[in-house]
């Protein structure tokens, strides 16, 4: 492994720019066991606004991601959570019993989220610009109202507090006099609102594991808001040097005791660092051009590559300072995005935006010059997974990369994805009649789930044999996930009145609810 | 009593009645002139318990023939009868009333024509009848044309069904109303739906006793208690108003957990969970044509079940009636729109298309299915009470080809013994009035009358090719089963003309002559104030 100089710059004055990595809020996709495609905000924005565009210095244009979809369900171990927006109610399922009961909140509910302590759901109402905190079991509600035109919650990994904003990235529907320079922060036991002036067009906020910080980074901006206040302020921390045309804020991680933000911006050579009890505000070294950082699932490391240069950037997030490790890509495969094993042991690296129809696997084990492994898929790569037990991975594959193929190829200009053994990357590329929208896998890393775009079916994945199968549904698919603790899947759907079904793999039996927002309109 | 404005009643010639005297059973001659401008009185016959009541459209009154033939008039206070719906137990009806009332109480006014016809009214009242006398006056507004009970029998359940017909609204009315009567003279419930009623199920408690009644109406279904009269729920069927749901058939499934609806030309079923207050749809494979309340047989472990035929689908699906789980998907050829049970049977056919004349038997305990095939479509199925045989009429085929033609446009008598499967169609030589099964003695019989006929065929249905006839005294128009067991059969007689036949001992008995009630005279105005 090469070892670069440690390009690391400390300057309360602000340093080069750097490149500023928005991370995923991901608290609601692991509770559900939903893992959405590697976060493809990791190589670019796909969250960004329309300054973000133009050339990294290797050529190729930032790489987007697959957005994930709105209205995810949230779910207890008992209970899933679906928001009906046309509707203005919320659904509650009993799993076991299917039992379905509907209770009304504000106006535009778009999203629900389940506290940690699974007692409390959160319903961001986007219309009536507040929320509807409803306790799981016996479903008291209580509003709390928000500053208008938001469009996005996040929650803290307690429950403890819940951020709105407004992301860029979704469709602007905001009226009246509007200022993208706002976050909601509700305290959620006592109700409270505090509304809080953050940097223009926040790109991404986070909560620090420990609950006691939450970050909101714009591209100019870094703003800082201690949660053990009486009263929780920002503190605004500047982050780029140029103030007229900052770089994009791409990404945001959070060294595990909370105590330094890392932001990845585009086109940068550096990463900005920030010290958030002092917002002393420094950068590291990173390569050329980083399209993507991620935490290693044992949160002792950052990973990031530089795509521009062919790198990858260890840093030990306990010392984000310590001299980095690198490790050199190979030069002819232009991999900007990655995804680790569960256990770290491993890496899958891919670009979404070269279109090159391969990826190379990094074993941390091996010996140095022989981490890297090049493997050719048949089509180009829009996303990457790795199964919980890290003994499979996914690859994506949209309809326009078609990589090497032939016009007769039977894969030629459609969907698909390919399953990987994780053992000796062995693959089963797989076409699909649409274009894949969700993926959930269940804990245990069995099998994994798909839903197709417009498809009333759910694809199931059997990882260790690599292999499919389809079940029908009798709509199409809206929105996938997997109880916790279970293995139960279930699925809503496409339906004026609403849909969902849960389906038990083990047995194949699928049980479908259909009218339950009729439910809201019982008068009893 | 309700009042209305009455159109203008114009008085008839009286009748030739020479040519009548001369003929003893007073059969209208259609080519001679009769004069008056309606029946003397009704063929169809109107059987309550023993008796029959007998409606008298010229004379404006109400016979009541009892079951020891006695003919009286019922005392209706001078009004005509316009309906009579017979009690579930009894010999007790409830006849629909309407008589004239003149504003002007002015003694010189007697008959209707005396009365201005600016100041003529009608008003109507609903009269519960036992035998000849009026029990009690009933309070059910004139325009309720669905009369029906709970099937316990303690409760009438009344309400408007969304075709006026000959229904006269005046004032303001809530047409949405259904109105619970509790025939033991209790207090009645009314309940405004806010959509026109479609139908009325009843749920059941453990003691037999019919607690709830779940109205049906357009988008919208209410359940009420009989004992509070409380609305105890409404589902809504649409989240939007512009949609309209009309339910199609719907039956209470699981004991009374569910009720189960179809909606006209959808594929949805619709389950209303009754104790949990909740709605779930689920797709069917096709439109439903019928949904129908099973009870398997012990040898199936003896639940409730739900059988749903599709119209345009040869299956019948039976469900659980308490998890809705699919028990059962049974293939047919065809798409049925009848199914019903008998015994250990499911019993299902077409009755809406030429196109089909498949029976099919299915055996809920061994789930065979085994089809038979009538000669002509089936336009209604009976089964005798002991469950050994189905009858079935035949209607003519609208087209014939091929073998058989001569049969095909011929009404017929389908007979399918239960026991032995052996089947016999046969032909009728003239459209057939109606028939009655009867069992006497362990023999089961149907009793046919035929269109112009003067005999009534009594076929033994174990051996259905030889049918006795029967002499009748004249050519039939209606028959019906008394409670006892004695078949009645009105006959085409101008005076009024019904046979009792008793299936025991092969007596016929007449009652005749009844019809001349009113005849010469011309009734007064009613309930006057000098009366």
């Amino acid at each position: 492994m090469r070892r670069k100089p440690n390009l690391l710059l400390l300057s309360p004055h602000f340093g080069p720019l750097l490149a500023a990595l928005a991370g995923i809020g991901c608290s609601a996709s692991e509770m559900s066991g939903a893992y959405a495609f590697d976060s493809g905000t990791s190589e670019g924005s796909g969250a960004q606004d329309d300054g973000f565009g133009g050339d990294g210095d290797d050529g190729y244009v930032p790489e987007e991601p697959e957005a994930e979809l709105a209205k995810p369900p949230a779910a207890t171990p008992r209970y899933v959570f679906v928001a009906n927006t046309s509707r203005n109610t919320v659904t509650r399922i009993d799993s076991t019993s299917l039992d379905v009961i509907t209770a009304p909140v504000g106006v535009g509910p778009t999203q629900v989220l389940v506290s940690e302590n699974n007692a409390l759901a959160v319903v961001f109402n986007e219309d009536s610009d507040d929320l509807t905190l409803l306790d799981t079991e016996s479903l008291s509600s209580r509003s709390v109202g928000l500053r208008p035109n938001l469009n996005t919650m996040e929650m803290s990994g307690d429950g403890a507090w819940v951020a709105a904003w407004h992301n860029g990235a979704l469709a602007d529907t905001s009226t009246g006099a509007t200022s993208y320079n706002e976050v909601s922060l509700v305290n959620v036991a006592s109700g409270m609102h505090i509304p809080l002036i953050v940097g223009y067009n926040p790109r991404a906020v986070r909560f620090s594991a420990d609950g006691q910080r939450l970050l909101v980074v714009s591209d100019e901006v870094l703003s800082i808001i201690d949660l053990t206040e009486p009263e929780p302020e920002p503190v605004r921390v500047r982050i780029a040097l140029d103030t007229i045309d900052p770089p994009l804020a791409e990404e945001l991680v959070l060294t595990p005791d909370g105590q330094v933000a890392i932001i990845r911006q585009f086109g940068a050579t550096e990463l900005v660092v920030v010290e958030l009890a002092t917002g002393t505000v420094g950068a590291i070294a990173v390569g050329d051009n980083p399209t993507d950082i991620d935490v290693t699932p044992d949160g002792s490391q950052a990973v990031a590559v530089a795509r521009g240069s062919n790198e990858l950037w260890i840093y030990a997030l306990d010392d984000i300072f310590a001299e980095p490790s690198v490790v050199v890509l190979p030069d002819a495969m232009p991999f900007g995005s990655i995804v680790m094993s569960p256990d770290n042991s491993r890496g899958l690296l891919y670009s979404t935006a070269s279109g090159v129809p391969a990826f190379a696997a990094w074993d941390r084990a091996a010996p140095e010059g022989e981490e890297i492994a090049l493997y050719g898929l048949l089509k180009g790569i829009s996303g990457m997974s790795v199964s919980p037990d890290g003994a499979a991975a996914l690859a994506i594959h949209p309809t326009s990369q078609n990589g090497d193929l032939r016009g007769d190829s039977p894969f030629y200009n459609r969907d698909a994805v390919t399953l990987i053994d994780m053992g000796d990357y062995f693959t089963n590329p797989i076409r699909l009649t649409a274009k894949p929208v969700e993926l959930a896998s269940t804990s245990d890393g069995a099998l994994g789930f798909i839903t197709l775009e417009d498809t009333p079916s759910l694809l199931q994945l059997d990882y260790s044999r690599l292999i499919h199968d389809e079940i029908p549904l009798s709509s199409a698919a809206a929105h996938l996930g997997v109880i916790p603790e279970s293995q139960t899947v279930y699925v809503s759907q496409e339906h004026s009145l609403g849909r969902i079904s849960f389906y038990t793999p083990s047995t194949g039996q699928l049980q479908t609810i259909t009218g339950f927002e009729l439910n809201a309109a019982i008068e009893r | 009593m309700h009042r209305y404005r009455a159109p203008a009643r114009r008085l008839s010639p009286l009748l030739a009645l020479a040519a009548l005297a001369c003929d003893p059973w007073g059969r209208l001659d259609p080519s001679g002139s009769t004069g008056v401008d309606q029946p003397l009185w009704d063929e169809q016959l109107t059987v309550v318990g023993d008796s029959l009541y007998v409606p008298l459209p010229y004379a404006g009154a109400l016979l009541n023939i009892s079951a020891e033939g006695d003919v009286r008039e019922v005392d209706l206070d001078g009004a005509r009868p316009e309906r009579i719906i017979g009690l579930p137990a009894g010999d007790a009806a409830y006849v629909f009333v309407r008589w004239p009332v003149c504003e002007d109480d002015s003694k010189d006014i007697v008959y209707e024509d005396d009365c201005p016809p600016e100041l003529l009214e009608e008003a109507t009242e609903v009269r519960q009848v036992e035998g000849q006398r009026t029990v009690e006056l009933v309070d059910i507004a004139p325009h309720f044309n669905s009369i029906g009970f709970s099937p316990d029998g303690r409760n009438a359940v009344a309400y408007f069904s969304g075709n006026l017909g000959s229904a006269e609204i005046q004032g303001v009315v809530d047409l949405t109303e259904v109105v619970f009567q509790p025939l033991d003279g209790g207090a009645p419930i009314a309940v405004s739906t806010g959509s026109t009623p479609t139908d009325v199920l009843f749920t059941t408690d453990a003691d037999g006793i019919n607690d709830r009644a779940v109205i049906l109406s357009s988008s919208q279904v209410m359940v009420v208690s009989l004992s509070t009269g409380e609305v105890q729920v409404t589902y809504h069927l649409a989240l939007d108003v512009d949609s309209v749901i009309v339910p199609q058939d719907a039956m209470v499934a699981g004991g009374g957990r569910y009720a189960l609806l179809s909606v006209a030309g959808a594929r949805e079923l619709y389950r209303l969970d009754l104790v949990n207050k909740s709605i779930d749809i689920e797709d069917l494979q096709d439109s439903p044509s019928t949904l129908t309340e099973v009870r398997l047989p012990e040898a199936a472990g003896g639940a409730l079940a739900s059988a749903i035929s599709y119209s345009n689908v040869g299956a019948v699906d039976l469900l659980d009636g308490l998890t809705n789980e699919r028990l059962e998907a049974y293939t047919l050829d065809h798409p049925v729109n009848v199914v019903f049970q008998s015994g250990d049977l499911l019993i299902a056919y077409n009755s809406a298309t030429d196109a089909y004349k498949d029976v099919y038997l299915i055996d809920l305990a061994t789930n065979e299915v085994d089809e038979h095939r009538a000669n002509n479509p089936l336009s209604s199925v009976q089964i005798t009470v002991d469950q050994g045989f189905l009858v079935g009429l035949m209607r003519p085929e609208s087209s014939s080809t091929g073998e058989g033609t001569y049969a095909d446009g011929l009404p017929g008598l389908y007979v399918l013994d239960l026991n032995t499967r052996r089947e016999a169609n046969l032909a009728l030589g003239s459209s057939p009035v109606g028939y009655e099964l009867v069992e006497r003695d362990g023999q089961s019989f149907v009793l046919l009358l035929l269109e112009d006929d003067e005999t009534l065929y009594k076929v033994d249905l174990t051996r259905p090719s030889f049918a006795e006839p029967v002499e009748l005294p004249a050519p039939a128009r209606d028959i019906a089963a008394r409670a006892d067991g004695r078949i009645a059969i009105s006959h085409n007689s101008a005076l009024g003309l019904i046979s009792i036949y008793d299936p025991a001992t092969g007596d016929i008995e007449t009652i005749h002559g009844f019809a001349n009630v009113g005849l010469l005279s011309t009734p007064t105005l009613p309930r006057r104030a000098d009366d």
